[in-house]
């Protein structure tokens, strides 16, 4: 069991990613903006962040950022969600310091898949 | 003039209408404040059962259709905005379960039907449907829809053909690019590539069309599907084609494609003389060539009157490698030509940042 | 209203016999003029009508299609033609990192951002290297617009994807700065932008797609411009629309829904659309380049440019339906509007000045036939409603209590028609609120409704009345000056150059 954090803006793929990570055993935690997110990471320990890139207000990549910026969540597993043939997004998102990425429109069964293989990667 | 019986009768009935509107106001918000609030109601559990049935696994999936699927008119209509956002959402099996749960709704068939409404928006909201759904067997009848009175309707029935996949559209769709009743080039080019690798050869086809829209629109899909046996169709179409919108759109494909033949026409094409244009996009297509022998031809345009021939020209030169580069360096600082040593050194500058300014060659809309 | 038979009730018969000579002369005139004024006021309030009424039509098949709009596939296209956003900055430190940010995070494929920082003496520009690791760079700037500013450095971020250009430009004023960035686009499409507008997320794709449904005749499209005074704004983006709580905010809320939302989308819906905000409008680069860009002597140059492109493409014989100039409805990008008398009348001067400076730069076009619907319907009614409005108006002020006391004009009549006259243009108000409140419903809570319904009376009574008097001097500023602007064009500009300023200064 791992204590997962998810920000997404749009509520369906915030349920939809909380239900099939709970049907894994997971601990989830789901906000809906990047302020809430960073405060999340900071109050709380998580294993690991799935984070939309494009949410109003503090993007995934602001809150990656700010999540590698501070030593006490500096290396928490960063997981970005982001869309499709967006230019740029994925290099910008490994130049935040994000360590994965996935691409909307996405199978929940490949979501789960990630989060396994990035949870494994952390506990080696 | 006005009399003044008619002005006491409108400031009675002035304020009146004014106390209309304003109830008319705070009415709309209360009947879409309560229809929200019901719809959330009626939708709340089968949504649960939905995520279900997006994570199950494949055998148990039918039996969560069977708990959705029956729900009535009413709670169906509250839950369809999530299914079909859902649809964009997902993929995988989770998008075969909701096009299933569609399916057993009968939504497909009841779509098609209003592909033949007299309501505009509604034959578009059908052909919205059906290209979401991927449903094949709407086919014939969205290629039909390419010839539609109105041009949203045509739009969403071009990118629900380029949905759904089946090569048969790609006659229509070309078709479609002329005539009274047009869909945009860009649309159809999108709908085109997005048919992918099978209906290449009935895209080729419209090379030989007489339209040169349509064989713009044919070489341009080529070239995005890496089509390169075609490459020689669209090497002519470079030379021979008189239409500079033909041209532009070959010397792009060609660089894409990326084949060595590609690399004469385009040289042809980035000579003084050709329109602006061309020579802009054939020096950026030189430069995702990436053929070493365009050095020479790329150096020489970097002094050239127009700056944007100029500019592309010192930015392809980067991508050509260690050649390019020192032919850049060379003319930085050459004392001969001014103005190309302004663009080389503007391009090593932009390279040495590490800034990936790209190299403009969709010029044309 | 039909005229009346039984002999007129507005002017007096019976007094008008006792006056003869001179004095019989002005009664006569006076009370000519107030009817006139009355007329004029049905009339405006009446074509704002249509206007509004035009809107609805246009807002209801909006919402039919909403459904297939495709914003969904133009996100994820790689053939959605790319922008170049460009974003004028002067003085602009504390927002424009903010500013930056947000617009590089808004959804669309392929677009890059171009701040120009028109001789910044704020340390704009090291605000942005700071956020954006930016380096300097050796710069080649096409002249495919005339400039006047040189620019002296052009600075890209270090080693990442960013798509973000800065230059630095010496001072020239705002229409130089955009020249500036109009030449260093490199995209087809350029989107002009105020360095202090919030843009929603999926403005670009909104504006965009005019431009890919219908590419050989859209040259330009504007967006709604929103007040973002009271709403809840978070890292660049409006979160919760509200209506301010202040009598002005609200009196320009209720003015920016009729005149600029719904008053635009109607005349967009009947091609004849001259203003574009220069705080949200996207338009075809090669088109601009074309009418030769912006024009720096101009205090209005973006609705100039829009008429000028009018001009430009009817002149080349492009009627009615070859191109297109549209108003888009759904996109918001939102500005801070003025919230104190002094900064408002600051604006409100601006605004007339360039109005009329527009119209009689393109004073040829009024009432040619030659030029269209636009020559013929849009531009007379803008110097007729708009242009002459504070004029009309205030001369109302003076003449009706004048006509009043020589007795030109029946008092008993006066005040009730007045009564009528005011509440018509309170419903004209409530009218835009409803459309508002059936197709957007952007205001989130009760009491912002109540805002609104407040703002439209305080608007009719009082507001326009003052904002009048600004105007009227507005006017006097362009005329007053006029020889000096339309001068030789190497006049140097009158005093420091003029610059939309903070507070949202220009919509």
């Amino acid at each position: 069991m791992a204590r997962v954090l998810i920000a997404d803006d749009d509520p369906d793929i915030r349920d939809l990613v909380a239900f099939k990570l709970t049907q894994n055993g997971h601990q989830i935690t789901a906000v809906e903006d990047g302020m809430a997110a960073l405060r999340a990471a900071r109050e709380q320990p998580f294993d690991l962040v799935l984070l939309d890139i494009r949410m109003p207000g503090m993007s995934g990549l602001d809150v990656c950022r700010s999540v590698r910026a501070a030593p006490e969540t500096a290396s928490l597993p960063v997981i970005l969600i982001t869309a499709r043939s967006q230019e740029g997004d994925v290099e910008l998102g490994f130049a935040a310091g994000a360590d994965d990425y996935i691409v909307k429109p996405f199978s929940p069964r490949e979501l789960s898949s990630r989060v396994a293989a990035m949870l494994s990667r952390v506990e080696r | 003039m006005i009399h003044l019986g008619f002005v006491t009768q409108a400031l009675l009935f002035l304020p009146g209408l004014g106390l209309v509107l304003s109830l008319l106001i705070t009415g709309t918000r209360l009947v879409r404040t309560y229809r929200q609030g019901r719809r959330r109601r009626l939708a709340a559990p089968v949504r649960a059962v939905l995520l279900e049935l997006l994570c199950a696994p494949e055998d148990e999936q039918s039996e969560l259709l069977d708990r959705i699927a029956p729900a009535d008119k009413r709670t169906w209509k509250a839950l369809e905005p999530t299914v079909a956002a859902m649809l964009g959402k997902v993929s995988g099996r989770a998008r075969t379960a909701l096009v299933l749960l569609y399916e057993r709704r009968g939504s497909p068939a009841d779509a098609v039907a209003r592909l033949r409404s007299r309501s505009a928006a509604r034959r578009g909201r059908a052909a919205q449907v059906l290209g979401r759904l991927r449903h094949r067997p709407a086919t014939e009848s969205l290629c039909r829809l390419l010839d539609d009175r109105d041009r949203e309707v045509r739009l969403t029935a071009a990118r629900a053909l380029g949905h759904i996949g089946d090569p048969v559209a790609v006659p229509h769709l070309l078709e479609s690019l002329h005539g009274k009743r047009t869909v945009p080039p860009a649309v159809v080019t999108a709908a085109l590539t997005s048919l992918g690798p099978d209906a290449v050869p009935r895209v080729a086809a419209g090379l030989g069309d007489p339209a040169p829209l349509v064989r713009a629109v044919a070489i341009e899909v080529l070239g995005v599907t890496g089509a390169i046996t075609r490459t020689p169709d669209i090497v002519r179409a470079l030379w021979e084609g008189p239409e500079t919108e033909v041209r532009i759109r070959a010397a792009r494909a060609l660089g894409r494609l990326g084949m060595p033949d590609g690399l004469e026409p385009l040289l042809a094409g980035l000579r003084p003389g050709q329109p602006v244009t061309l020579r802009t996009v054939a020096a950026g297509a030189l430069g995702n060539l990436g053929a070493v022998a365009a050095t020479g031809p790329l150096k020489e345009v970097l002094g050239d009157a127009d700056p944007h021939v100029a500019g592309t020209a010192a930015r392809a030169l980067l991508r050509l490698g260690p050649a390019g580069e020192a032919a850049l360096r060379e003319a930085a600082v050459g004392r001969s030509d001014p103005r190309a040593a302004a663009q080389a050194r503007a391009a090593l500058a932009e390279a040495a940042v590490g800034s990936t300014r790209r190299v403009p060659v969709e010029v044309v809309l | 209203m039909s005229p009346g038979e039984d002999g007129p009730v507005l002017v007096h018969a019976a007094h008008a016999e006792e006056w003869d000579g001179v004095l019989g002369t002005l009664h006569g005139l006076i009370a000519v003029c107030d009817t006139a004024i009355i007329f004029y006021f049905l009339a405006i309030n009446s074509g704002y009508l249509v206007l509004i009424l035009l809107a609805l039509a246009e807002l209801v098949r909006r919402l039919r299609r909403v459904s297939f709009v495709g914003y969904e596939d133009a996100a994820a296209s790689p053939f959605t033609p790319p922008i170049s956003v460009i974003m004028p900055a002067y003085n602009e430190a504390a927002g424009i990192t903010e500013a930056v940010r947000a617009m590089l995070l808004l959804h669309y494929p392929v677009f890059e951002v171009i701040v120009v920082d028109d001789g910044s003496t704020d340390g704009t520009l090291d605000a942005l290297t700071d956020a954006f690791d930016l380096a300097e760079v050796e710069h080649v700037v096409p002249e495919d617009v005339p400039m006047r500013g040189e620019v002296t450095s052009l600075h890209l971020p270090r080693g990442g994807p960013v798509p973000l250009v800065v230059a630095r430009k010496e001072n020239g004023g705002k229409a130089d700065a955009l020249n500036v960035g109009i030449n260093l686009a490199r995209y087809p499409l350029v989107c002009m932008v105020d360095a202090d507008s919030i843009l929603d997320s999926q403005s670009l794709l909104a504006v965009a797609k005019p431009f890919s449904d219908d590419p050989l005749r859209v040259v330009a499209a504007g967006g709604v411009v929103g007040i973002a005074n009271g709403c809840t704004v978070e890292a660049g983006r409006v979160v919760d629309v509200h209506v301010p709580t202040d009598l002005l905010g609200r009196a320009q809320v209720v003015e920016y829904l009729r005149g600029f939302f719904l008053g635009r989308t109607g005349w967009s819906k009947v091609g004849g659309l001259l203003i574009i905000a220069g705080a949200f409008g996207l338009f075809r680069r090669d088109v601009v380049v074309a009418v030769g860009g912006m024009d720096p002597d101009c205090i209005g140059e973006d609705a100039e440019l829009v008429v000028r492109l009018h001009r430009h493409l009817r002149e080349q014989g492009r009627r009615h339906r070859d191109y297109r100039v549209v108003f888009v409805t759904e996109p918001i990008s939102w500005s801070e509007a003025p919230s104190t008398l002094r900064v408002l009348a600051r604006q409100r001067r601006r605004w007339q000045r360039g109005l009329t400076e527009i119209l009689l730069k393109h004073r040829r076009m009024i009432g040619n036939p030659r030029y269209g619907r636009v020559g013929l319907v849009a531009l007379p009614f803008y110097v007729l409603f708009e242009l002459l409005a504070p004029l009309v108006e205030l001369a109302g002020l003076v003449l009706v209590p004048l006509g009043v006391l020589i007795g030109a004009v029946d008092p008993g009549f006066l005040w009730r028609f007045l009564l009528a006259a005011y509440a018509y243009a309170v419903i004209v108000g409530l009218v835009s609120v409803a459309v508002e409140e059936y197709a957007y419903h952007r205001f989130s809570q009760w009491r912002d409704v109540w805002g609104v319904l407040v703002g439209t009376i305080v608007e009719n009574v009082g507001y326009r009345q003052i904002t009048g008097w600004w105007r009227l001097r507005g006017m006097w500023d362009a005329l007053h000056r006029a020889p000096q602007v339309w001068g030789s064009m190497t006049r140097s500009g009158f005093g420091p150059p003029q610059r939309g300023r903070k507070g949202g200064d220009r919509l």
